[in-house]
């Protein structure tokens, strides 16, 4: 009984409520499976070959261990050995320096509601430009991929420190160093070939995709449309007990409810953290704190990462962030776009304090394996990861806010425990591979 | 008065009869130069621009005088793989050569009269290389009739360990009598994109500098500068600094009013001014200055910049120099802006700079390469070529309404050198301030031009001129007319002869 009243007044929300609650996600919101694709995307996810030093794939930081993530504050990609937390350098090959974001969760990428990718979204829907999308490479970006999920995974394949390798490491590596991605001398190509020569991925294309069949060479388009048909449905989740609360089949506890009227009540979270994604796929400033390089390239000397700003060149969008989905939230450990809390309750505390926190920050609230690093992880000052400016950007972010009591955190992450699913706390729907066609080893 | 009163420019790209395209694969990436002299002795300055996989080509200059901006195809060879180009006059006959730098043999090219070229004469005893050749600076050494040539080269392809921490060594070729001597090597190279021989220090010693892109010597490399006789390279003892950068484009101009010149060098993300302080001390400019233009200006981009050709000069004729820096992507690089805004750069009496390619138009997206400031009309003004890689050649005529005064000086000797290659000119105004040129050959990107070194002097219009002279030969103060293009010729004495207007 109490559950339906409180469902009625969730939909009138002027009686008490800022923002109603959303609907449940169902498969309706999820592009429709074929099942030979997404075997094919599964392989490609976890197979090394496409890095371009055969020693990283996508799930090494987007593992189902970690919540589709890696379980660090900032990853250590092409150079890193090991998993997760236990993830070090290769003495071998050192890796340059971390990545400088949180390597976001894949929960519910593939939902039609998913427009915005990456921290900074530059990777969206765009109407406005010619070919729908944004994305880093502009009018140059090639064709061919199925959806923007498609369009992001051709990324991080391109990024040194992620997947591609440094220099003369590679042939990928030295084809993105000088600045040649599409066409038949690009990267994308490249990796297309190895992928092509592998036996058992070259009759898998030709059996998905008929036009392959017929002669089409594999093109890059081709390994990401198969990558996001299987981030769709592997990383589908809608089966955690909000979505069964919304669609009336169980009760909350008390404590999980006392969080929900907070987060859509008093603290309203959910103006920003809304609809069934729990993300406005909008940018916000809220003033957490920036460690570790910085979005700054080689030849840049600060460790800032200005977010959204970088990308749309407007300085109205300084240090805002995409409101990152909160489906799973709690498997996903560490938070904030740099990954400085690895405690969600901690991170709460100061999430709403408009950057009041940022001086009491600590770097031991982040998960950062040992590695020689250039600059270093905590670095403040306004030549570095400038705190001043990430606070002042901070005030002018509309969100009700004022610093969270304890109950309340206790409350909020009662709730937001609702939102995990049974399947992502299996790791997904399909599991690990046992091998892939490249028989390179698998992140188990 | 605002810097941005009166400025304007119209677009005449339209002026050159065909689309001129640099392009081609990766060996074209960097490169793209544009020389802008004349070849047909009217005072209109030619182009010739590098066309990479495409031929280079040469538009003769038909402007009338104070009327717009045309150009007409000029004969020449059929040339491709040309990466960039200067002019020289080599053998010191009154007509300019150009020199030619390409992805393999360079080749001089000998002026004839109404822009006629034709290969240089074996005699001449030139070796081209076969190297990746990308920049090139040139002076006349004491007792040398001929110049010596430096050229500058990318990445040594033959290097199986390449592309990157693969760079070529660069060559200086001295004279020999009325020939050129063997290739000197100079080593190490770093994949030089721009190179000047200047007398920076003002102690009659040019030095060479080297800019070097670190994109590809990525860790072992640094800016250079060398010591030309003997041929030796500064090293931190001489207080040389340890200074990387994605270097790619050279402008040297004295803007502080001392004599010694500054120089900006282009890069990635941030562009360089660096103060001349003196004694071989070069500073960094504030970032207050305005120039260091890291980001895109106008667009949706927020990615660095990446900035080629710089090139100073007064656009606006009010007595203070500008700043042209062309930019553009590599060709995909995501780290970098795709849409990359050209800089016009105005300079404001408090001697800071104020971006104006919004304004004006010249902030054009395209991935710019080379570039030139150059009165192409004979209006006093200054117009603007740009050369893009993937897009087609861009000539901008300066409408901008002013009543600033101007003077153009062409230099003449006799005997070598003849262009005086190495002086400097010195104005002086009535309140005492000097505004300095040198007469160089080299720097920009790939990109050089021999016309009248061109002053912008606000409403001053009384001004007296003297020349520091390749040799040192000091001349006297000459009192010259303002708003006319002059040759000034040196004479026995220390006197000057001033001819034209």
């Amino acid at each position: 009984m109490l559950r339906i009243l409180l469902s009625a007044v969730f939909i009138m929300p002027k009686i008490g409520f800022a923002q109603s609650l959303p609907e449940p996600l169902n498969a309706s919101n999820f592009p429709t499976a074929n099942m030979a694709e997404i075997e094919l995307g599964q392989l490609l996810f976890w197979d090394a070959e496409l890095s371009g030093n055969r020693n990283i794939s996508c799930a090494t930081c987007h593992h189902p261990k970690f919540g589709t993530s890696d379980g660090l504050s900032l990853g250590m990609g092409e150079g890193g050995i090991g998993l997760g937390p236990n993830r070090r350098p290769d003495p071998k090959n050192h890796p340059e320096q971390r990545i400088p974001r949180n390597a976001p969760a894949l929960w519910n990428v593939g939902a039609d509601g998913f427009t915005v990718l990456f921290a900074d979204g530059r990777i969206e829907v765009d109407p406005e430009r010619p070919n729908g999308f944004r994305t880093p490479l502009d009018d140059e970006m090639v064709t061919g991929f199925a959806s923007l999920l498609s369009a992001q995974t051709m990324f991080p394949v391109l990024s040194p420190d992620e997947m591609a390798g440094h220099y003369n490491e590679n042939e990928i590596s030295a084809l993105v160093r000088t600045g040649r991605i599409t066409g038949p001398d690009g990267a994308w190509a490249a990796i297309a070939a190895r992928i092509s020569a592998i036996p058992q991925y070259a009759d898998s294309f030709a059996s998905v995709y008929p036009d392959i069949a017929n002669g089409r060479q594999i093109d890059f388009a081709d390994i990401s449309n198969a990558i996001a048909a299987y981030m769709a449905f592997d990383f589908r989740s809608d089966g955690s007990r909000f979505d069964q609360y919304l669609r009336n089949e169980i009760q909350l506890s008390e404590d999980e409810l006392s969080g929900l009227n907070i987060f859509y009540g008093s603290a309203n979270c959910a103006a920003c953290h809304s609809g069934p994604l729990f993300t406005d796929m909008s940018f916000h400033a809220m003033g957490d704190p920036q460690i570790g390089p910085g979005k700054a390239e080689r030849f840049e000397s600060h460790q800032r990462d200005t977010g959204r700003m970088r990308v749309t060149n407007d300085p109205a969008d300084a240090f805002a962030f995409r409101t990152p989905s909160l489906r799973n939230v709690t498997l996903t450990a560490p938070y904030g776009h740099s990954g400085a809390f690895s405690s969600l309750e901690r991170y709460l505390r100061t999430h709403t304090t408009h950057g009041k926190s940022l001086n009491s920050y600590q770097i031991s609230d982040a998960v950062l394996p040992a590695m020689t690093v250039t600059k270093p992880d905590f670095a403040p000052a306004p030549n570095a990861a400038d705190y001043s400016k990430i606070f002042n950007a901070a005030q002018n972010t509309k969100i009700a806010g004022g610093a969270l009591q304890d109950d309340q955190i206790k409350s909020l992450i009662a709730f937001l425990k609702t939102l995990e699913d049974p399947i992502a706390l299996n790791g997904g729907r399909m599991g690990i591979p046992i091998s892939v066609p490249s028989s390179l080893p698998i992140e188990q | 008065m605002a810097a941005s009163a009166g400025l304007s420019f119209v677009n005449r790209s339209d002026a050159v009869p065909i689309q001129h395209i640099y392009d081609g694969g990766w060996n074209y990436f960097v490169g793209g130069g544009v020389a802008v002299f004349d070849c047909n002795n009217d005072q209109r300055p030619e182009i010739f621009s590098a066309g990479g996989e495409n031929p280079a080509r040469l538009f003769v200059n038909s402007s009338r005088d104070d009327g717009d901006i045309q150009f007409a195809i000029g004969d020449f060879p059929e040339i491709k793989a040309v990466t960039g180009v200067y002019p020289i006059d080599i053998d010191s006959d009154g007509l300019l050569d150009l020199v030619i730098l390409r992805h393999g043999e360079n080749v001089i090219y000998r002026g004839q009269k109404n822009c006629a070229f034709v290969p240089a004469p074996s005699e001449w005893g030139f070796d081209g290389g076969n190297e990746w050749t990308t920049s090139f600076t040139a002076t006349f050494e004491p007792q040398n009739d001929w110049p010596t040539l430096v050229f500058g080269n990318y990445v040594d392809e033959t290097n199986p360990k390449g592309p990157f921490e693969a760079c070529d060594k660069n060559y200086l070729i001295r004279p020999n009598g009325s020939a050129f001597a063997e290739r000197t090597p100079l080593e190490p190279g770093y994949c030089a994109l721009s190179m000047l021989i200047s007398d920076w220090k003002r102690n009659g010693e040019p030095d060479l500098r080297i800019s070097n892109d670190r994109q590809y010597y990525v860790r072992n490399g640094q800016e250079q500068m060398w010591h030309l006789s003997p041929l030796q390279l500064y090293s931190a003892n001489d207080g040389w600094p340890d200074l990387r950068l994605w270097g790619m484009g050279i402008a040297s101009r004295d803007i502080t009013g001392d004599g010694l010149p500054e120089v900006v060098l282009t890069s990635m993300g941030d562009q360089h001014l660096q103060i001349n302080q003196g004694n071989g001390v070069m500073t960094s400019a504030p970032y207050a200055i305005g120039t260091y233009s890291t980001t895109p200006y106008i667009g949706d981009d927020g990615r660095p910049s990446t900035g080629w050709q710089a090139s100073f000069g007064d656009l606006n004729n009010d007595g203070l120099d500008d700043l042209f820096i062309a930019k553009g992507n590599v060709d995909q690089m995501p780290s970098n802006a795709i849409h990359d805004p050209n800089n016009l750069l105005i300079q404001n009496v408090d001697g800071t700079f104020t971006e104006m390619g919004d304004i004006t138009g010249l902030g054009t997206t395209e991935r710019a390469r080379g570039a030139a400031l150059v009165d192409l009309n004979s209006d006093g003004l200054l117009d603007v070529v740009v050369v893009n890689r993937r897009a087609p050649l861009e000539v901008w005529q300066n409408t901008t309404q002013t009543d600033g005064n101007w003077v153009a000086i062409d230099l003449n000797q006799s005997g070598p050198n003849g262009r005086a290659i190495g002086a400097f000119v010195e104005l002086k105004l009535p309140n005492g301030r000097v505004l300095t040129q040198e007469n160089t050959i080299g720097g920009g990107h790939a990109s050089g031009t021999a016309a009248p070194l061109h002053f912008g002097l606000g409403p001053v219009d009384a001004i007296a001129i003297r020349v520091i002279w390749p040799d040192g030969g000091v001349s006297n103060w000459t009192q010259i007319r303002t708003n006319q293009i002059i040759t000034i010729t040196r004479d026995l004495n220390k006197s000057l002869i001033v001819t034209g207007g």
